[in-house]
């Protein structure tokens, strides 16, 4: 039972892991503003998101699991909300979008 | 499983790097600010790895304040970019 | 200016001390005694937040309720979004045609806003960007699988407006590109 309980863990923490060094890969790779957003904000709080759930499971029923969720649930409700407030204010000062064809940055 | 606890380490402290990468060649505020809110999540995450390493569960409190002041600060400089003024 | 019963300043104080314990952990009598304190205080400065005075608290649950249940809908989005955002970051070519398009809805709640726009960010291939009077405009890594998603079958706006009880207009074919 526990060993299935810390399999399991393992390979949400390996997901998680993925998804953040995708979210990286992405912010190094894409070629504007706004697709590096889309990379950092949705893989970044996936990949939170999963790691911390493994964590859960690894630690079992107790005071630990509970304040881990409580993380993601915050983490989940806030990161696409700082999300916003930096494309908002990139979308007002006027950062121009990269269309299909132009060179990269 | 304290294994996978330091192999995840490390690879998220690579991952900090690339997005360090980001902060100093990225044109403009918006990319240096979005690459700093990424290494604030990984940060936190990596506090949290920290914590079970070492066995402290201290270290949890410490990450959810970091996330709480990742939020925050993100916002008021985003907002005070934004307007001039934060209040 | 209506003050808030005193309903909503019990049920905020109970969910400060409850967090206060999740966090402290400790039952003894100083540790709960200082968070009996600071949360009266937050209470008092606060306690109309959290609560707000024209909506009751019983229509409050049943939201929140119908929200929880439709999270697994939103889990399964937000995952598709996330392979297929890894798929485009790890293709050595990075298939990606990005562009804005502005979204018409009917919305008029604060709370329903907010959850549309994370709604909106967290599944495939679209980020809100900026918000005024309902209008979102949303920029899409795909353009045209965006539009197909957001402007022609709406299905995430239906089931956000059913949750939150109000009514979504039917889909007007006013479509913009920018």
């Amino acid at each position: 039972m526990l060993n299935l309980l810390n399999t399991l863990a393992s390979i949400c923490i390996i997901i998680g892991l993925f998804f953040m060094v995708v979210a990286a890969i992405g912010l190094v790779r894409f070629p504007d503003f706004y697709s590096r957003a889309h990379a950092c904000g949705k893989c970044d709080t996936l990949g939170e998101g999963m790691m911390l759930l493994g964590f859960i499971l690894y630690e079992g029923a107790s005071l630990v699991s509970v304040k881990l969720l409580l993380l993601i649930i915050f983490i989940f409700v806030t990161s696409p909300t700082a999300l916003h407030a930096i494309m908002h204010f990139a979308y007002t000062s006027g950062v121009k979008p990269w269309k299909k064809g132009d060179a990269r940055e | 499983m304290i294994d996978i606890f330091h192999a995840s380490a490390t690879i998220l402290m690579l991952t900090v790097f690339l997005c360090l990468y980001r902060v100093l060649a990225g044109p403009g505020v918006g990319n240096r600010l979005i690459a700093v809110n990424t290494i604030g999540t990984k940060t936190v995450v990596l506090l949290v790895l920290i914590g079970f390493i070492y066995e402290r569960p201290l270290f949890l409190d410490i990450s959810i304040v970091y996330a709480m002041i990742n939020f925050i600060a993100t916002l008021a400089i985003a907002k005070y970019l934004g307007r001039g003024h934060i209040c | 200016m209506n003050r808030p019963s005193v309903s909503r300043y019990i049920l905020t104080f109970a969910i400060l001390i409850s967090f206060w314990y999740i966090l402290s952990g400790r039952p003894e009598p100083f540790y709960v005694g200082s968070g009996i304190i600071c949360c009266a205080i937050v209470t008092y400065i606060s306690g109309d937040l959290l609560f707000r005075s024209e909506v009751s608290i019983l229509e409050s649950a049943r939201t929140f309720i119908k929200f929880v249940f439709y999270i697994p809908k939103l889990l399964v989005a937000i995952i598709y979004a996330n392979l297929d955002v890894a798929y485009r970051v790890l293709h050595p070519k990075m298939p990606i045609d990005p562009g804005f398009i502005t979204v018409d809805t009917s919305f008029r709640g604060d709370v329903l806003r907010t959850a549309f726009a994370n709604a909106i960010t967290l599944t495939p291939g679209t980020v809100t960007v900026d918000v005024s009077d309902g209008r979102f405009v949303v920029h899409a890594l795909v353009r045209e699988a965006a539009e197909e998603d957001l402007l022609r079958e709406r299905d995430m706006e239906h089931d956000l407006a059913r949750v939150f009880g109000e009514e979504s207009r039917p889909p007007s074919d006013e479509t913009r590109g920018l």
